[in-house]
């Protein structure tokens, strides 16, 4: 016994730290080498307890109750070694469950082993992952938003398309109604116009016709004084008569009341030649009166002629006009029911986009931050 | 949802809309001069919609093939269809007012006829009118488009069709109707109950209506006909007017006809003789 104290102790003296360098040198700050140190300090209290009981004849059972109790004590030292990575597993378990609230020791982040490079990258990533989610939340709150946003905007957008549509398509159907009217001025003015075109020229043949007339008065005023001519004739004639009949005597009696009765027939015919005469006169003033007015009528006549003319004209101008109007709303409102159904699909895909973010939104409210 | 954009790249050409015009001409009267190209094409955009069909070639081969005889009859409601507005061309209902049921008698029931009545306010006006004096009286309202006689016949009008009309004559014959948060108002039974509102064509060679009219609106109606036309229509529809009875035409329309049976009695205003 004492020969195998003699090499056991001076052997663990000598083994125990070349086995404490390699330990160091294999498992640097691993929890192993914690292992291998906790094996050869286990080894060598074991080994001196034996020599202790040997040397002091102490009752073996004192010595199986010590190995027994350094086994226990170095069960629970590994026990507490090992708790944290209970502690680290619950953790990890909570951020599966989509929870981010966790603690982690400071104790634990400060040790050197692996478990502490877990527990330090567990509470970074958590750190991390906070920081990140928490921003995600935010950013998806705000896409929320704004695609609610979005959508109202893009809707309200696609009712006052479709209303500009439909007031656009309002407008060109009063400017068809306008056209038709406008067309339908046009023609009146057209036909008017062919109707005091002909006026004009019934007018005008109307003053030849009045012409004729003051050129047969004139005829006649000639004649007449043809009569009054003859009648004076006529009175020189019976003047001689009724003296040739006074030489006569009592046989040129009768014939002397013949020739005083043609005086006076002459002496009629020429106050009547007078009378004609100044009727004719009259008449004169008159036709020339008519002529005047008549060329008056011809001139107004001509004058509405050309005022309806220009009327027709600018009506068929007018017409082309509002039709180019009505052309140019016609591609109005096609442009604006183009914009009308692309603003409906707008809202149609703000809406889309609005789900979009809400169910992403909800998503990412399944971490638990706080 | 449906990208209804695809519809309204769509051009109507000349062929088609050739074929679309003569076939309007021919059984309806109205015009159609290439000038109206862009007109209807712009008016059968909806019909495009309604019908899925993204060209007018496939649309007109579609719509004159026996499968398209419903869509015609669409097509012609949109083609033909105008507005029109509460006691339009004023002096028409002054004139009645004023003039002729100031003096009429009491007893007698009125019949008019309020050809071409689109969505049906000249129909309603005639009737306020009429109510205004405590006449009797019936009216039977055509128009040519369906659609507007749906419209006609419902009597619901938005807030902005009534602007020019006086708030008494509003609170006596309309109901105010709110509906998705907009202001309508609804014709009340007391003039409906006196009208008849029903499809006639004026190029038809008889018409479904009284031979002994008291009054008869043939407004802005003549002047979407060739002058032909117009004669024709004329001289048939003052058939059913009773002697002495009125005829109004539109304030832009002008009777050629010298040989039809009327007498002038202001512009637009003619008595039956």
């Amino acid at each position: 016994m004492e020969e195998l104290i003699k090499i056991y102790l001076p052997a663990i003296f000598i083994i125990a730290p070349i086995y404490a360098v390699i330990v160091r040198i294999l498992f640097k700050k691993s929890f192993l080498a914690k292992l291998g140190y906790t094996l050869i300090v286990l080894i060598i209290v074991s080994t001196l307890t034996t020599i202790t009981v040997e040397k002091l004849h102490l009752p073996k059972i004192i010595g199986i109750v010590l190995r027994v109790t350094y086994l226990i004590l170095t069960l629970v030292y590994l026990r507490t070694e090992i708790k944290i990575l209970r502690e680290l597993t619950h953790n990890i378990g909570k951020i599966a469950d989509l929870n981010l609230n966790i603690s982690i020791n400071p104790k634990h982040t400060k040790r050197k082993d692996e478990f502490g490079d877990l527990a330090r990258s567990l509470s970074k990533m958590q750190s991390q992952f906070t920081q990140m989610l928490s921003s995600l939340q935010n950013s998806s709150q705000e896409l929320s938003n704004t695609s609610d946003t979005l959508s109202s905007i893009s809707q309200e957008v696609a009712n006052s398309a479709s209303e500009q549509a439909s007031s656009t398509e309002e407008v060109s159907v009063s400017l068809e109604q306008i056209l038709a009217s406008v067309k339908s001025n046009a023609e009146n003015a057209q036909t008017a116009k062919t109707i005091t075109t002909q006026t004009s020229e019934d007018v005008e043949k109307n003053k030849e016709v009045i012409f004729k007339a003051l050129e047969s008065i004139k005829e006649i005023n000639k004649k007449i004084i043809h009569i009054s001519d003859i009648a004076g004739k006529t009175e020189i004639l019976s003047i001689n008569a009724g003296i040739e009949a006074a030489r006569a005597g009592e046989s040129g009696k009768g014939f002397a009341v013949v020739a005083k009765e043609i005086r006076k027939l002459s002496d009629d015919i020429q106050t009547l030649t007078v009378k004609i005469n100044n009727m004719v006169k009259e008449n004169l003033t008159i036709s020339r009166l008519a002529i005047n007015k008549l060329e008056m009528i011809i001139i107004g006549v001509a004058q509405s002629a050309e005022l309806i003319s220009n009327i027709a004209v600018a009506s068929r101008e007018q017409e082309n006009t509002i039709q180019q109007i009505n052309n140019a709303v016609l591609q109005l409102s096609t442009a604006t029911n183009q914009n009308a159904s692309s603003a409906e699909e707008m809202a149609t895909s703000a809406e889309e986009l609005q789900a979009l973010a809400q169910s992403l939104n909800e998503l990412i409210h399944q971490f638990k931050l706080h | 949802m449906v990208d209804k954009t695809k519809y309204y790249k769509a051009k109507l050409k000349e062929p088609d809309f050739l074929r679309i015009a003569r076939f309007i001409e021919k059984n309806y009267g109205i015009r159609l001069p290439l000038t109206k190209i862009i007109m209807v094409q712009n008016r059968l955009y909806k019909r495009l919609v309604a019908t899925d069909i993204t060209s007018f070639e496939e649309y007109v081969k579609f719509v004159f093939s026996p499968a398209g005889k419903l869509e015609l009859e669409a097509m012609v409601d949109e083609i033909t269809t105008n507005k029109t507005e509460f006691f339009r061309e004023k002096a028409h209902f002054e004139y009645l007012d004023k003039k002729f049921f100031h003096s009429a008698p009491r007893d007698k029931v009125f019949k008019i006829w309020s050809a071409g009545c689109s969505t049906g306010e000249e129909a309603y006006s005639l009737a306020i009118t009429a109510e205004k004096h405590r006449i009797k009286y019936s009216i039977v309202a055509t128009d040519l488009s369906v659609k507007s006689l749906e419209v006609a016949k419902k009597g619901l009008y938005p807030q902005m069709a009534l602007t020019h009309v006086p708030g008494e004559i509003i609170s006596k014959f309309f109901e105010k109707k709110y509906i998705d948060e907009k202001i309508f108002y609804q014709v009340k039974n007391l003039l409906k109950n006196h009208i008849k509102f029903y499809k006639l064509n004026l190029k038809s060679s008889s018409f479904n209506v009284p031979f002994d009219l008291d009054i008869i609106f043939l407004r802005n109606v003549l002047i979407y006909f060739s002058m032909e036309t117009q004669s024709q229509v004329l001289a048939h529809v003052i058939e059913h007017l009773s002697p002495g009875g009125l005829l109004f035409i539109g304030f832009s329309e002008t009777i050629y006809k010298r040989d039809l049976p009327l007498k002038r009695l202001g512009p637009s205003i003619y008595k039956k003789i």
